[in-house]
């Protein structure tokens, strides 16, 4: 698992060299989604980041940003300014409504809240690259994040455990461990709110090794669909729970579901120390 | 928008601009509709500044409201041919036909001739942005899409007669 996975942040590099067309198209049926789908705007913009690059590498680059910004302030910003705030545009009209992406044909290990074409559709008959991409980002190694939120320094919050985050938001704190194994130090905090989902996401670190505690939640009840498919995990009962555990080379993660709530702890941790954290859940 | 939130504003056009360009490309059939795209929604997104910025991911929010937009321009351009369309369909039916070609051809000309025809077919059939159509009457943005707007009222006026 590259360094960012074990950060739970999505890999795009397979775009970096993916056809120009294939990109477009990506952009294209995202234009084409019904009114009130959420984009997967890091996905996106990734995406257009891409081609972004590619166009201003080309033999025809285009107006520069800061041109346009020019042309924008002459010829558009006064009507943007003239007219009321109070008019409702099309953006505002649209409901979060739930994505979700599935996989044209592969076992699936964790099933979340993914945009993209569904295959009741029959797009992954036209679209095959997504289709694989989608069936990578179900495995265990790619699933971390899922939503519109683009991480940023400036989303770390100042609290000093994950316990603390969850009471202040009025969240179960009772649902996480009370048990981090020695070496580890608390890190960070991380309160990553979309339309359709609030996450809270702490780091602990151990040199260069990371561990990451997540709780999260989904805002619509069509979205709190969350499914755990047995295969390929070991199911471990602590207080006649399941807990669900993948892994994967020297990376091991841990899944289970608190009323609406999804937890998973994911690290370079055996399976003895994700065994003690789970028995430690809700005790003190 | 006071002067800092102007300054906001640039640095986010400037850092999202060519994503967004990118955006507008892969959806319109050209440069100069894609770039109409982007600058709507920047437009949008200076009326909804607070929405904007409030927002927990503002890039997202520019992506979904340049989706919109694109969306709408495609309507509203379906809406326009059809609008020509008919227009044309039921001026024709005033055409008298003869032997002479030449007469046909003044006649459909000067159903065509027209401004409020000419500024809705060069927007919706020849792809010119509100830009172009502007820079070619020496108006602004804003006096072309209200010309634009009288134009589509007038051929629905003459449609009804």
């Amino acid at each position: 698992m590259s360094e960012n996975q074990n950060r739970g942040i999505q890999d795009f590099s397979k775009y970096d060299t993916m056809e120009t067309e294939a990109l477009e198209e990506i952009l294209r049926l995202d234009a084409e989604a019904p009114e009130g789908q959420e984009p997967d705007t890091e996905l996106l913009l990734y995406v257009m980041g891409v081609l972004a690059d590619r166009k201003r590498n080309s033999d025809n680059p285009g107006k520069t940003a800061q041109e346009a910004w020019d042309s924008f302030q002459r010829h558009y910003l006064p009507c943007g300014e003239e007219e009321s705030n109070s008019q409702e545009t099309e953006s505002e009209k649209y409901t979060p409504w739930l994505r979700r992406l599935i996989a044209a044909a592969a076992v699936v290990t964790l099933i979340f809240l993914i945009p993209l074409t569904a295959s009741a559709l029959g797009w992954e008959d036209i679209w095959p690259a997504v289709a694989k991409w989608a069936k990578e980002t179900f495995s265990f190694v790619s699933r971390e994040n899922t939503e519109v939120s683009v991480p940023s320094p400036e989303d770390e919050e100042n609290y000093t455990s994950l316990r603390e985050a969850l009471e202040d938001n009025n969240r179960n704190a009772d649902m996480i461990p009370t048990w981090i194994p020695d070496g580890y130090e608390f890190k960070s905090l991380k309160k990553d709110v979309t339309p359709i989902r609030e996450a809270y996401i702490a780091n602990y670190v151990n040199g260069d090794n990371v561990l990451t505690v997540r709780v999260q939640t989904y805002m619509s009840k069509d979205a709190q669909n969350i499914e755990i498919e047995e295969e390929d995990s070991e199911v471990y009962i602590a207080s006649e729970k399941k807990y669900y555990i993948f892994k994967n080379e020297d990376q091991i993660r841990a899944v289970w579901i608190v009323d609406s709530y999804e937890c998973i702890i994911s690290g370079d941790l055996s399976l003895d120390e994700v065994k003690t954290m789970i028995d430690s859940i809700g005790k003190g | 928008m006071n002067e800092e939130q102007k300054e906001r504003m640039e640095r986010l056009y400037i850092e999202m601009y060519d994503k967004l360009m990118a955006y507008a490309r892969s959806n319109l059939d050209n440069e100069s509709l894609a770039e109409e795209a982007v600058q709507e929604t920047f437009r949008i997104a200076c009326q909804k500044y607070g929405k904007l910025f409030d927002s927990p991911n503002p890039h997202g929010w520019l992506v979904l409201t340049l989706r919109h937009t694109i969306q709408n321009m495609k309507k509203q351009c379906l809406n326009d041919k059809v609008l020509l369309s008919q227009y044309l369909a039921v001026q024709a039916r005033n055409i008298s036909f003869s032997e002479d070609m030449l007469s046909l051809d003044v006649q459909y000309g000067k159903i065509a001739d027209t401004e409020e025809f000419k500024i809705i077919k060069e927007m919706a059939v020849d792809g010119y942005s509100h830009l172009e159509l502007a820079q070619a009457r020496g108006i602004t943005v804003n006096a072309c899409k209200k010309r634009v707007q009288r134009s589509k009222e007038l051929l629905q006026k003459k449609l009804k007669k």
